[in-house]
């Protein structure tokens, strides 16, 4: 009944948790356009390969966690299983363009969080602690333990029972942010690494 | 706007795989109010 709560009540569905994300996607194509436009250089892009993996790989978490009618209808026991095979089509694509701009950085991101979600029954932890400091006007049992946070890949668990604790969502924003996010050391290299690769398509040409 | 012009379907399609991995990837959390 409560999980039932958590999924009516703290998750609106204009809340996607993965928009954070894509600023970094915004910051580093914004970034990289005004540089080629500045220096006059065309964007050029590294040839990568195994593309189709990437589509593949996440199509089944877009149906479990971007679409919220989709979403319902899968069990959360299949959940794990569709979350961490994908994240593993996700690391072969990785492993064939370890050569290119950041990806050793988006590699770095996707092992520690696969790592984190793996040791912890196939989901990502988040605390009762962390959601309070969120929101701190609600009271911390508000959030209860053992529940699935909303229809996002977090599962409120405590920190004993936790693995690899400092690898879980457990970073926030300053209080005076607007959107109330929790992330994780994995998030940050992901960003980091998106900024990277993107920004390294207006790079200078070496001629040869 | 020449910059527009420097935008082709490979940049759409490399972008695309870009943002796609990084929902695959990403696991942030976040609560309404």
């Amino acid at each position: 009944m409560v999980g039932s709560l958590h999924k009516s009540t703290k998750y609106p569905s204009a809340l996607n948790p993965d928009m954070i994300l894509l600023i970094a996607v915004v910051i580093g194509l914004a970034a990289t356009i005004v540089r080629a436009r500045l220096r006059h250089r065309t964007l050029k892009l590294s040839k990568l390969r195994l593309e189709w993996l990437v589509f593949v790989s996440v199509l089944p978490q877009i149906f479990v966690f971007q679409i919220p009618w989709t979403g319902r209808l899968i069990p959360e026991d299949f959940i794990p299983y569709i979350q961490i095979l994908s994240m593993l089509g996700l690391l072969i694509f990785v492993g064939a363009n370890f050569s290119t701009p950041g990806f050793w950085v988006l590699g770095l991101g996707l092992l520690t969080n696969l790592l984190v979600i793996s040791s912890n029954g196939g989901w990502m932890p988040i605390h009762q602690e962390t959601l309070h400091s969120l929101v701190p006007a609600k009271p911390i049992n508000t959030w209860e333990t053992g529940t699935r946070l909303g229809y996002s890949k977090d599962f409120i668990m405590t920190i004993a029972k936790t693995n690899f604790v400092f690898l879980s969502d457990v970073i926030t924003f300053p209080q005076w942010f607007p959107y109330k996010f929790a992330f994780s050391l994995g998030d940050i290299f992901i960003s980091t690494g998106t900024v990277i690769l993107l920004w390294s398509l207006s790079k200078k040409e070496i001629s040869k | 706007m020449s910059f527009i012009k420097s935008i082709n379907p490979r940049v759409v399609l490399f972008v695309l795989t870009v943002v796609l991995f990084v929902i695959g990837a990403g696991a942030p959390g976040a609560v309404g109010i």
